[in-house]
């Protein structure tokens, strides 16, 4: 077993800190007096320091968070609202509950700070219906800063109004996607919509809308507290900074770690998470979530763990969800289960998604239970393509991405099927 | 307003700022294929078929909701392209039932007519079906979940056009349904349109289903003359036995959009039922006669005391009829004139629901009046015309063109019609306030007339003659006519609208429009 190296703890630097989730903890720790120098502070030039930072949405699509705060028109005489994800979804990631149970006050910090910088005057902390506990953390959370003056009327002795609301999603994967969100969060069926118009011009009720991961708002206070610039020598040119790897499956400790952007990926495994279990060979990691094509063992052991090299390999950092299979693991078994999970979760709104799913998970069910053809394997690719990149979301390429990359990195698994007529 | 030019498929196209790809590729003539979209709704972009490739933009994007720009170039017809709509075609079909030989909406179906010219691979769908509920009563209506494409129009239309609000999509992913929302009938006044708006077979009008293969029918542009609105048309006959299967809105956007209320679209079929086959001749009980017994009669009775007699119009006449009938009438020495309405809603001008429908039934008030006005004859108004019928007694009343369509206006002049005062009728169908009368003779409908009238919304437009007359009816053209003849010698309808239309109608109303090839939006008054 490689010796196990300290991550780089930035988020997670308390973590561990007991009973992090009471304010008076969290004060302790130096917690809220970011957000006490940030309501003083131009509004723009938190704008600014988080360009700086060079960070990128932590809920898996990557856009850069700076840009994203500084495309909101704040002349428009609308409200601005500033909602946060936290409805975790993709299997394969579970950081953001660990951020909601343990650190809420970071969270809400980073709220303070993201809503001054907005110009947002009421937030939605946006949850996952399965995150019961989650859920009862943050609005304790919520409540004990509204009771130290943190949050609502005159923010922190400001002349501010920060509102924020917890709201309990029903559990469907889709209100994850950040327009399919605001579509839940006004009360309606969680249907993605159409760009444009895009979120930061009319999101909720119309109004301009920001929407940050849980991360990356959680991340907002050290950025504030030590600089974009400080931040910005983490990670590499394009993935700056550090973020939270989810990793799961056949290893010795699986959990959440914080590292460096840009840090290998068998460091991660073989060191944060402690290796393979019982000795197991490496058959194959997804490295973002579900939805992020597999890469090989030969792979795995080139891989950084960035924006740019995961690009290279044909697969994504999503949401940071790695999934270690073990040479035992068939395959074909998890790609079966992947289908039904997105045959299951697909709205039905966009028709190649709402039917291709369903085909995907009835071919994969047909070739995993022995009974797929060569036309069923054939067919599987040539659906899968169909289904990339013609939907308003990309929940119909998050479908699709897994049975491609299966595919191609690991054709024999669909050996037997081809053989048969 | 500012314009931008771009080019669709090598063709330079100019248009408006703010204007789609899709509409911009509809001005240049380039046909996009589509299910979701409707001119008169809004945008939904999830059926995905209207996808084209623009330069500079890595993916196909959907032309309804790309605005075009400035320099944009735009192609429909790349291989790109027509893997991809062949793509999602597939996609649309790989569930649908294969219903086509018992389904009403065979031959003018979107995704046969799409698979005609986007797809036709050979199916590789080999796995069992995804199965909904079929024959599904939803009123005047009958729902099909299986045929569903889940385009939303029908949702859109009860949402943003009638405001009930009444279907939604349940469910997610494949076993996504349009239902009800409360599993109930549907409430409003424009069913019917659903079932043109649904682009497959999903949403079909009871009225229709089963009747009749849609490529038997001819298709002829009218306009509906159930009330002043006068929305536009298309009347379906089948094209040997000329029976009437189905009224369909068709568009015009200073009208009525792509709509038409539920009374205008089904309210023929009452309207068939129990009409005026032959002249009838009232010697204490009705007779058949003929027209010419009738129309001799008439003359003699008319010309034997002018002054004592009272015409009313009916406002179902086209404007043609009304000039026919006043002068001939007036030749004979006729001076006293009424318009038949409903004078207490006859001068709304807009819909009472704001959508279509109003009060007024009377489809050419607006020209019977102002026809009246040109031709220098007092109307003296349906009350007022009632009143000297009673106060100073005139012997003779005739009553013109009266249409079933227009609801039962007579009832009231029957009413007070003294016994000393004959009365001639001339009507689309039988009522029993004609018991008193001395004559009722056969009107034709709206259906079996050509001519112009003028809606409530101040629009000249022009009624299509689409059936031949039924029974022995004849239009206000002929009954003038006749007796301006006092015989049943020919009657030349036809040669006399188009006559009056070219002598008067055209310069009074609409400059320029030709009767053979009247403007088919109509035009402003």
């Amino acid at each position: 077993m490689k010796l196990l190296a300290p991550e780089r703890r930035i988020i997670l630097k308390n973590i561990e800190t007991p009973n992090l989730h009471q304010l008076s903890v969290y004060q302790a720790a130096g917690g809220y007096q970011t957000a006490r120098k940030a309501v003083a502070m131009n509004p723009d030039a938190i704008i600014e320091e988080v360009k700086k930072s060079g960070i990128r949405g932590r809920g898996g699509a990557g856009f850069p968070t700076g840009s994203k705060w500084g495309f909101v028109p704040f002349k428009t005489g609308k409200p601005i609202y500033l909602l946060c994800n936290a409805d975790e979804s993709e299997p394969g990631c579970f950081k953001d509950r660990l951020l909601l149970e343990r650190n809420p006050h970071q969270l809400i910090e980073g709220i303070i700070i993201a809503s001054f910088a907005v110009r947002s005057l009421k937030s939605y902390i946006y949850i996952r219906g399965e995150y019961a506990t989650a859920a009862k953390v943050v609005q304790k959370a919520i409540d004990e800063a509204y009771g130290q003056g943190f949050l609502g009327k005159n923010v922190m002795g400001s002349t501010h109004t920060i509102d924020v609301v917890l709201h309990r999603g029903a559990g469907a994967y889709i209100c994850g996607e950040e327009t399919g969100l605001i579509s839940s969060l006004e009360g309606k069926k969680g249907y993605p919509r159409l760009k444009p118009p895009f979120p930061a011009v009319s999101g909720f009720l119309n109004c301009p809308t920001v929407v940050n991961n849980v991360e990356t708002l959680s991340t907002v206070p050290w950025i504030l507290a030590n600089g974009g610039e400080a931040y910005a020598t983490y990670g590499t040119e394009q993935s700056r900074g550090t973020r939270l790897f989810c990793v799961s499956g056949w290893v010795n400790r699986p959990g959440v770690y914080e590292e460096e952007l840009g840090c290998t990926l068998r460091d991660m495994i073989d060191g944060h998470a402690g290796g393979m279990k019982e000795g197991a060979k490496l058959k194959a990691v997804i490295p973002g979530g579900s939805s992020t094509p597999p890469l090989t063992p030969e792979e795995v052991d080139k891989a950084t763990l960035d924006f740019e090299t995961m690009a290279k390999f044909g697969t994504f950092l999503g949401a940071g969800g790695i999934i270690v299979i073990p040479d035992h693991f068939p395959l074909l078994k998890l790609l079966e289960r992947l289908t039904e999970f997105y045959w299951d979760e697909s709205c039905g709104q966009c028709t190649p998604c709402r039917e291709g799913t369903g085909w995907l998970y009835k071919m994969m069910k047909a070739i995993e239970h022995g009974k797929g053809t060569a036309q069923d394997v054939a067919n599987l690719q040539k659906t899968a393509n169909q289904m990339m990149g013609v939907t308003i979301c990309a929940l119909s390429d998050a479908a699709a991405m897994p049975v491609l990359g299966f595919l191609k990195k690991f054709p024999n698994e669909f050996k037997s099927a081809r053989e048969h007529t | 307003m500012k314009t931008v030019t771009l080019t669709i498929n090598g063709q330079a196209v100019t248009v408006n700022e703010g204007t789609t790809v899709f509409q911009a590729a509809q001005a240049a003539g380039v046909f996009v294929p589509h299910y979701c979209y409707h001119p008169d709704l809004s945008i939904a972009g999830v059926c995905r078929m209207c996808m084209v490739e623009i330069e500079k933009v890595p993916r196909p994007q959907i032309s309804c909701n790309t605005v075009a720009t400035e320099g944009m170039v735009v192609r429909t017809d790349t291989p790109k392209i027509k893997d991809t709509v062949k793509g999602v075609l597939e996609l649309h079909l790989i569930n649908h039932p294969l219903d086509c030989p018992i389904c009403d909406k065979a031959g003018e179906c979107k995704l046969q007519d799409f698979y005609q010219s986007y797809g036709l691979y050979t199916s590789r769908m080999e796995h069992e079906k995804v199965h909904k509920p079929k024959v599904q009563d939803i009123g005047t209506i009958v729902l099909d979940s299986e045929r569903c494409i889940l385009c939303t129009r029908c949702v859109r239309f009860t949402d943003e056009v009638t405001h009930s609000n009444e279907l939604g999509i349940f469910n997610r992913g494949d076993r996504s349904e349009l239902r009800t929302y409360d599993e109930g009938p549907l409430k409003n006044d424009y069913t019917g349109n659903l079932a043109d708006i649904c682009p497959v077979g999903a949403l079909t009008a009871k009225d229709f289903r089963f009747q009749q293969r849609v490529w038997f029918l001819d298709k002829t542009k009218s306009v509906c003359t159930m009330c002043a609105h006068g929305c536009n048309t298309a009347v379906s006959i089948n094209s040997s036995t000329k029976k009437l299967y189905r009224v369909e809105p068709r568009r015009n956007p200073e009208v009525n959009q792509s709509w038409i209320c539920d009374t205008g679209r089904w309210g023929i079929h009452s309207l068939t039922e129990n009409r005026v086959a032959t002249p009838l001749k009232n010697a204490g009980g009705f007779l058949d006669a003929t027209w010419n017994q009738a129309f001799s009669e008439m003359k003699r009775a008319i010309t034997e005391a002018p002054e004592k007699t009272l015409v009313f119009l009916s406002t179902a006449m086209t404007n043609e009829e009304v000039v026919d009938v006043c002068q001939v009438m007036f030749a004979l020495g006729v001076k006293n004139f009424s318009w038949l309405v409903d004078e207490a809603v006859v001068s709304e001008t807009q819909p009472f629901d704001g959508i279509l429908k109003h009060h007024d039934l009377s489809a050419n008030a607006r020209g019977t009046a102002e026809i009246l006005k040109r031709l220098g004859l007092t109307n003296l108004g349906m009350k007022a015309g009632i009143d000297k019928v009673k106060t100073q007694p005139l012997s003779q009343v005739v009553a013109v063109g009266l249409d079933a369509a227009q609801g039962p206006l007579w009832v009231e002049v029957a009413a007070v019609i003294p016994t000393t005062t004959q009365s001639f009728v001339h009507a689309t169908n039988h009522h029993p306030s004609f018991e008193a009368a001395k004559w009722v003779l056969p009107n034709t409908t709206s259906f079996e007339k050509t001519g112009t009238i003028v809606s409530a919304l101040a629009r000249v437009q022009k009624v299509n003659r689409i059936l031949p007359a039924q029974g022995l009816a004849r239009d206000s053209h002929a009954l003038a006519w006749g007796i301006s003849r006092g015989d049943d010698r020919s009657v030349p309808s036809k040669e006399r609208a188009k006559t009056i239309f070219e002598s008067s109608i055209q310069s009074w109303f609409c400059p320029g429009e030709k009767f053979s090839q009247f403007n088919e939006m109509g035009v402003a008054l």
